[in-house]
């Protein structure tokens, strides 16, 4: 348990300066929109509005994730680091993290939309009305998500070989052709039942609940998590 | 105890048979040097050992139990690699307060001391360092450990004739203040043959040798002379590494130095010296 807190202190130690770094941007790129639109919202018949920083927050953590492993993974086996010990270590820190920015992000959104025309990733895609757990829970869960692929495909990439590593980058490709092709073969019945299944798990029918995304994105989470542990059981050293 | 067991143990790389069938044991508290050519499998015995990589076949024992189980601790283990695990953009001063962390025994002012002797500047990253202060901060970080077991790979990789003799001496130092098992795989086997007490020398990935060193040394001599002689002498004797120059030849005899026939060696005008690891580990190895 002890070498599972000095892992996550590590890895959150890692990440303090990107995180750092991240806000920083966003901050100045907030600064100039919010500058912008008020500039343009004084002027006749326009109207602007700025929001979503919460997606670049998914985008960061998803290459945060990808960048949390190889490094990691390696100054831990040279202080004799188990590799359960690794991967829960990289969990806790990783759930401390989308925590911390899901927090970061509803107050920053709070502050812009009390301050500006400003709206959050979350109220852009479920509405306005101010369900904060339901937002943090919604931005916590897409976080989680984010940097739990990153982190189980950077591992893939590390355990493969060569042949496997191509094979895995033709994946995304495989997939949008197979289903094209299974499209065609029933006259557009299969992008339909996707797009009925993503309308559902994402939440997105009728009365827009954001609950069943939360429920989606930890168990994809979960899953990649999962994965990711048959991947570093026997995670070997590469040189 | 911290007796280490390895038994059966293989490894593969592809068609490559890394380690052949190794089995053997560490006793506790011993300073071991593992020597080999190069791509006879010291690193590969060394990476499974510390559970860095994992054998096809065969098991290691630590204190009697599988270091390859979930359960088992490594922390008894620490082992400096030649190739570098740490993050590039880390100060060592970092890198000593997380082995800290990791390690509870490491000795901080120890370390600090140490980088004082070599000339280190801890405040520079590792990105920072030449070869030599790259393999004398991994060495510092590994003598300062106080883990039962300790394994340099290369630890003199880069340094001049002075930090390896600062080197040698500190370990020496450190080894008699706190006798631990000590493994070191080098090539400079001339150098470290007065620190080693157990050689273990291994070959094409088998164990072909594993003695103390003054066994060793007894166990052989060289003897030279004129060509026709020391083929006169070596015959029905087992020898090594037969080297001719001209009209000069010499050889190491497999034999007790005791058991030398001092008469014969006499009426063929031949000389006797004492045998270098070295000289000895060439002799063993190209054959």
């Amino acid at each position: 348990m002890k070498d599972i807190i000095k892992v996550a202190k590590y890895f959150l130690r890692d990440s303090r300066q990107a995180v750092m770094i991240f806000y920083a941007i966003t901050i100045f790129l907030v600064l100039f929109l919010f500058y912008m639109s008020n500039g343009l919202n004084g002027q006749p018949g326009t109207e602007a509005s700025f929001g979503g920083l919460g997606f670049g927050v998914m985008i960061f953590l998803f290459v945060s994730g990808l960048n949390s492993f190889k490094t990691n993974f390696k100054f831990m086996l040279a202080n004799s680091v188990s590799r359960r010990d690794i991967y829960f270590g990289g969990i806790l820190a990783f759930v401390i993290l989308a925590g911390f920015m899901a927090i970061m992000d509803m107050v920053m959104s709070q502050f812009f939309m009390a301050t500006s025309s400003y709206q959050s990733f979350y109220g852009q895609i479920y509405g306005e009305e101010k369900r904060l757990i339901a937002e943090f829970l919604w931005n916590f869960a897409v976080f989680l998500f984010a940097v739990s692929s990153g982190w189980m495909i950077t591992m893939l990439y590390y355990k493969s070989g060569k042949l496997m590593k191509i094979f895995i980058s033709f994946i995304p490709v495989i997939i949008i052709f197979t289903v094209i092709g299974f499209n065609n073969a029933t006259d557009g019945k299969v992008v339909n039942a996707m797009w009925d299944f993503f309308v559902r798990v994402f939440g997105f029918t009728d009365n827009y609940s954001s609950y069943n995304a939360v429920l989606t994105f930890i168990l994809t989470a979960v899953t990649a998590f999962g994965l990711s542990y048959v991947l570093v059981r026997k995670m070997r050293l590469k040189e | 105890m911290s007796t280490i067991q390895i038994k059966e143990l293989s490894m593969r790389y592809g068609n490559t048979l890394a380690l052949d069938n190794v089995s053997l044991t560490l006793e506790p508290n011993k300073i071991y040097g593992l020597l080999g050519r190069n791509g006879a499998g010291k690193t590969t015995l060394l990476n499974l050992l510390t559970n860095k990589i994992y054998p096809h076949s065969g098991d290691i024992a630590f204190d009697g139990e599988s270091i390859f189980s979930q359960k088992h601790s490594q922390k008894k283990i620490y082992y400096m690699m030649e190739k570098n695990l740490f993050p590039l953009g880390l100060k060592i001063k970092e890198i000593f307060k997380w082995t800290k962390e990791f390690y509870p025994e490491f000795n901080l002012d120890y370390a600090n001391s140490l980088a004082n002797k070599f000339g280190l500047d801890v405040s520079k990253t590792v990105k920072e360092q030449s070869t030599g202060y790259t393999s004398i901060f991994k060495a510092i970080v590994a003598l300062a450990s106080n883990a039962r077991i300790t394994i340099f790979d290369e630890p003199v990789l880069g340094l001049d004739a002075n930090h390896r003799e600062i080197f040698y001496k500190e370990l020496l130092a450190s080894y008699n203040e706190n006798p631990r098992t000590v493994i070191i795989s080098t090539h400079l086997i001339e150098e470290v043959a007065n620190v080693l007490e157990e050689v273990i020398i291994i070959n094409a990935g088998r164990i072909i040798l594993k003695k103390s060193v003054e066994e060793l040394l007894s166990s052989a001599y060289t003897i030279s002379g004129e060509k026709e002689n020391v083929d006169k002498y070596l015959q029905g004797r087992e020898y090594v590494s037969a080297e001719t120059l001209g009209k000069f030849k010499s050889a190491i005899v497999l034999a007790d130095l005791q058991s030398r026939d001092e008469g014969l060696a006499k009426k063929l005008e031949l000389d006797f010296t004492k045998t270098e690891l070295q000289q000895l580990f060439i002799g063993l190895t190209n054959s």
